[in-house]
């Protein structure tokens, strides 16, 4: 079995938008991977100025969860305001997401 | 968009067109109308969230085209603050969609399906009705119960202490690490684990968890073995190992190291990958494996979790978590190091005992029999060898040399050299029979070097200085190599016995011959013919019997022919180091050397 053990470190960090909703989760999602190379496997995605997020932004993150989960990597989400991470919890998403905050 | 509100300011309607970005619109306009009504913030939010899904439901199910008059599909918001709760009217045209009967979170990894959730997470009562061209979704939410975001939020002044903490922990690192680093600098390593499983049990309380294991990772074993857990006598012998091959059903600890991230398991969670939790702490359980790493090293992994079928841990919670172990890894590891730093210098010191102990034992002297001249030579591949040799004239007439190889390295082989060396010189009348001496020191060594899975290889020869004759015995030990006479032809002499502390029975067949004219009689052991070069070719046996018979054909004495031997293997090697000890004992016939003298023995470490 082949498997890296070591700390991932290949990592794309991006600012996230003010708002991922569904009239801009799909364009969000597409800049996302775009920006990412063939070398990122992680993607961390600093939350801090993000003040809304609806049902169509979360779709979003995990279709970026899934794209990065097959490459081995993994979607960090970092300093998420108390809305979003109520939002994240509400919705069970911070067992998908590791969540750091500041 | 259309926005109008009452006179009172208690009512709003808004009609925005049938698109995404004006719902998005729409719902800031409901949140300004609830901030003027003095619903606190967090309402405001959630508010704001139904607002977005009820309207972008709408959009998503609108019918295409126009309406009956011709004019654009619009979605209407209506919106109500009484003095009890908050009411919200959504307007749509859609002739398809219906409420479904439960609003239930969609699979994990779905794109879609949370919206309606939201809806009914976030309000007290939603009713949908179906009209004739538009149908009507009705919200309310108490303001007294303040459900949704506020209610999820219902711990509030528990997130914000776990919160606190967390930071206090972040800020109290150096401090905390000084403390556990003090007690361990002390000699009292024990104290981390002590220190690891005290704070682990706050750590259950603060975070309302019930058990944990703390697993640490052995890269070259490829297992997890129990550091810590809030069981220790049931789990503590529990070894996950890492199978060699590919498998779908690997346990949650292992996905969360070879995944590198958090996995969650629950009841619905298949069963065979939490059997090593579940053994432990019960059926029914659930929590997360998160991996911990230290700095780019991979550490093990903590389990945590509850006695109950979902685990229902915030995100502060969880932040308490990973900071926690995160800390305790480096504490482990920094321990981990001082103990094994202090084991290093223990084993440095027994080292330097053990090679003072096979310095001790090497003969400073060899016996130079009448007309013969004996050297020998032994240096180790690492601080302490295995290699042993001594020879010893028990009268003028009899010669007894004897060389052998410990199976084993440091202090234990170095001891089992001194008591073969000192069994050696116990029966003197043995001497003559070299395959019985082996066999009596077989029985007596047997129990012990067995007992620790060693072995000793050893040749014994025996010569008689008045007939020439040679008699020899070997206990697995490789060939002895004769030289005489006609100096382009050896002999080589094997002798048929299994190594010592083998089996307790073992015979030792003698072989015996007289020695020619001019002889030269070499045993070494097998450091010498495994000697590698840097491409990894051993010297080997048809190499080092050359160089025996060309010191022949040279007339070197017995010193100048082990030289030889040492500067062939030198060359050959070039520079690649040893990786086992070698020793030569050589015994010449002195007769033939013009300048005979008697030569001491050469022993290097």
């Amino acid at each position: 079995m082949t498997t890296t053990l070591e700390a991932p470190n290949v990592t794309l960090s991006i600012a996230a938008p003010a708002e991922i909703t569904a009239s801009s989760a799909a364009a969000f999602r597409q800049f996302i991977t775009g920006s990412l190379k063939a070398q990122h496997t992680n993607l961390d995605l600093d939350m801090r100025s993000t003040t809304f997020v609806d049902s169509s932004g979360l779709g979003a993150l995990i279709s970026l969860h899934k794209h990065l989960s097959e490459k081995g990597g993994k979607v960090r989400l970092l300093n998420p305001r108390q809305s979003v991470l109520q939002l994240l919890e509400l919705t069970r998403m911070h067992k998908i997401f590791e969540i750091e905050r500041a | 968009m259309i926005v109008m509100s009452s006179s009172s300011n208690k009512s709003l309607i808004i009609e925005a067109p049938c698109r995404l970005d004006a719902v998005r619109d729409a719902a800031r306009v409901v949140r300004s109308f609830l901030a003027t009504n003095g619903v606190d913030e967090s309402e405001m939010d959630s508010w704001e969230l139904v607002a977005v899904e009820a309207g972008n439901n709408a959009v998503q199910y609108a019918p295409a085209g126009t309406t009956p008059n011709g004019s654009e599909h619009s979605v209407r918001f209506l919106m109500n603050s009484w003095p009890d709760c908050v009411e919200l009217c959504v307007t749509d045209h859609s002739q398809q969609f219906d409420w479904p009967a439960d609003s239930v979170l969609p699979p994990e990894d779905s794109e879609h399906g949370r919206g309606i959730f939201l809806i009914s997470a976030l309000t007290d009562s939603v009713r949908y009705l179906r009209g004739k061209r538009e149908n009507f979704l009705i919200l309310r939410k108490d303001k007294k119960t303040r459900r949704g975001l506020n209610d999820v939020q219902r711990d509030a002044d528990l997130e914000t202490t776990l919160q606190m903490m967390t930071e206090e922990l972040g800020a109290s690192f150096e401090s905390l690490s000084a403390i556990v680093k003090f007690s361990t600098e002390i000699g009292r390593a024990e104290d981390t684990a002590a220190c690891a499983a005290k704070w682990l049990g706050e750590l259950l309380k603060s975070t309302g968890t019930h058990w944990y294991v703390l697993r640490q990772y052995d890269r070259d074993c490829g297992t997890l073995s129990v550091v810590i857990s809030s069981l220790p006598p049931t789990i503590e012998h529990q070894v996950i190992t890492l199978p060699k091959h590919p498998t779908s059903t690997l346990p949650v600890e292992l996905q969360a190291i070879t995944e590198g991230k958090d996995i969650w398991f629950d009841d619905n969670t298949e069963a065979i990958t939490t059997e090593a939790l579940t053994s432990a702490f019960g059926e029914t359980i659930a929590g997360f494996c998160h991996p911990i790493y230290v700095g780019s090293q991979l550490f093990g992994v903590i389990s945590i979790g509850v006695r109950s079928s979902k685990a229902d841990l915030t995100v502060s919670k969880i932040n308490v978590i990973h900071t926690f172990a995160g800390f305790l890894a480096i504490q482990l590891c920094n321990s981990q190091a001082q103990k094994e730093a202090l084991q290093s210098r223990v084993i440095g010191r027994e080292l330097q005992i053990a090679a003072n102990i096979q310095r001790s034992l090497l003969p400073k002297r060899l016996p130079q029999p009448t007309g013969w001249t004996l050297s020998a030579h032994s240096e180790s591949a690492h601080q302490v060898g295995g290699d042993f040799y001594d020879a010893a004239l028990v009268d003028d007439k009899n010669l007894v040399i004897a060389i052998a190889d410990v199976m084993g390295k440091g202090v234990p082989a170095a001891m089992f050299a001194a008591i073969f060396r000192s069994h050696l010189l116990a029966r003197p009348e043995l001497a003559p029979t070299p395959g019985k001496m082996l066999s009596w020191m077989n029985r007596v060594l047997y129990a012990d070097l067995s007992g620790v899975d060693m072995f000793v290889t050893a040749q014994i020869i025996h010569m008689d200085l008045e007939t020439r004759k040679v008699t020899l015995a070997s206990a697995g030990h490789c060939p002895a190599f004769i030289v005489e006479g006609d100096k382009n032809k050896l002999r080589e002499i094997c002798g048929d016995g299994s190594p010592l502390g083998i089996a307790i029975d073992s015979v030792f067949p003698e072989e015996s011959f007289i020695m020619g004219p001019n002889a030269r009689l070499l045993m070494f052991t097998d450091g010498l013919v495994e000697a590698r070069n840097p491409s990894g070719r051993a010297f080997g046996s048809v190499a080092a019997a050359d160089l025996l018979k060309t010191s022949a054909i040279d007339d070197l004495d017995a010193p100048a022919t082990i030289r030889t031997i040492l500067d062939g293997i030198a060359d050959f090697q070039h520079g690649t180091a040893p990786t086992d000890d070698i020793s030569l004992v050589l015994l010449a016939e002195s007769s033939l050397l013009p300048t005979a003298t008697a030569v001491p023995a050469t022993s290097h470490s």
